[in-house]
């Protein structure tokens, strides 16, 4: 539905009145038309993976976001505004990482971000019951500003 | 004034090597033979045997307390088998049985960690995840498919 929205979009852009060519005023670069970014972190993950046929199932997961609703995660995340939601996909392949992603401001040309991959096991642990762990968010929050914190170091490191 | 006690250091190394049987006795090796099948059945034997034998030997009691000491023989016999008895609020947990339940209970904890660790990483990196401007996943994805 959205490739056959973008080749009407590209006939439009390609019309020609004599000498003259319209173009659409709200024409948008083709390599944005998927509607979804993935941030440097899961694309280096998604990149190291070496079982054959985990990437490519995690990558069909990823472009099928805006059609297949994945699950709500009640994920903590610092920094986050209050209310961001996010979501999840497990890919086909039982061996590939769950997907979460979260959508974006209505002020950007995109509508979701994949943030993040999990590993899929955890995942199924965590939104069995899990979630609701004291325990884990506690010990889950203290990773999630353990990694921010290294990453901002190694960031100031590289920039020395 | 100095006093050497050498039937006090003979004593004192009885006592370690005691100490060190006992110890032995506890060991997995023992336990593996405690819980060996031929054994366990050998038990349940002789359990059987006493039985029948006091039945012969004593026939039919007049008193229940006569088939108290039977009863005692045969509980002491099967009691390595007992994976737990409870008794007038005590309660008697085999070592087996106790080491299942513990290490059921480490695994549950450490399921909970590693959860709330993969959970955390997928926090941090959520959070993380506009620092480096983002790709375009059909461009960035599309020799994967």
């Amino acid at each position: 539905m959205r490739a056959a929205g973008r080749r009407r979009h590209l006939s439009a852009a390609q019309h020609n009145l004599g000498s003259v060519t319209t173009e659409p005023a709200d024409t948008e670069p083709e390599d944005e038309d998927s509607g979804v970014l993935v941030s440097q972190i899961v694309l280096r993950k998604i990149h190291e993976m070496t079982t054959p046929g985990v990437a490519g199932s995690v990558a069909r997961a990823i472009l099928s976001i805006p059609e297949d609703q994945g699950k709500p995660i009640p994920l903590r995340v610092p920094g986050d505004t209050p209310g961001t939601t996010y979501r999840v996909l497990l890919p086909d392949s039982a061996q590939a990482p769950a997907v979460i992603y979260r959508k974006l401001s209505p002020h950007d040309d995109h509508k979701w971000l994949v943030t993040a991959l999990m590993d899929r096991d955890a995942y199924l642990a965590y939104s069995g019951g899990l979630a609701d762990s004291q325990l884990v968010q506690d010990v889950a929050g203290t990773v999630a500003l353990g990694t921010i914190t290294a990453s901002d170091a190694l960031s100031r490191r590289s920039q020395r | 004034m100095s006093s050497t006690n050498p039937s006090g250091d003979v004593k004192a190394g009885t006592l370690v090597t005691t100490w060190r049987t006992v110890q032995k006795l506890d060991a997995d090796a023992w336990r593996k033979l405690r819980d060996d099948a031929p054994y366990r059945f050998i038990r349940w034997l002789c359990a059987l045997g006493v039985i029948i034998g006091a039945w012969d030997v004593l026939g039919t009691p007049d008193h229940t307390s006569a088939w108290l000491p039977v009863a005692a023989i045969v509980l002491l016999l099967l009691l390595p088998d007992a994976s737990s008895i409870a008794f007038a609020g005590i309660r008697f947990q085999a070592r087996q049985a106790a080491d299942q339940a513990a290490a059921e209970a480490i695994g549950k904890i450490e399921l909970h960690f590693t959860v709330a660790r993969e959970t955390g990483v997928a926090a941090g990196d959520s959070a993380l995840a506009q620092e480096a401007p983002p790709q375009p996943a059909e461009k960035a994805l599309s020799g994967l498919q």
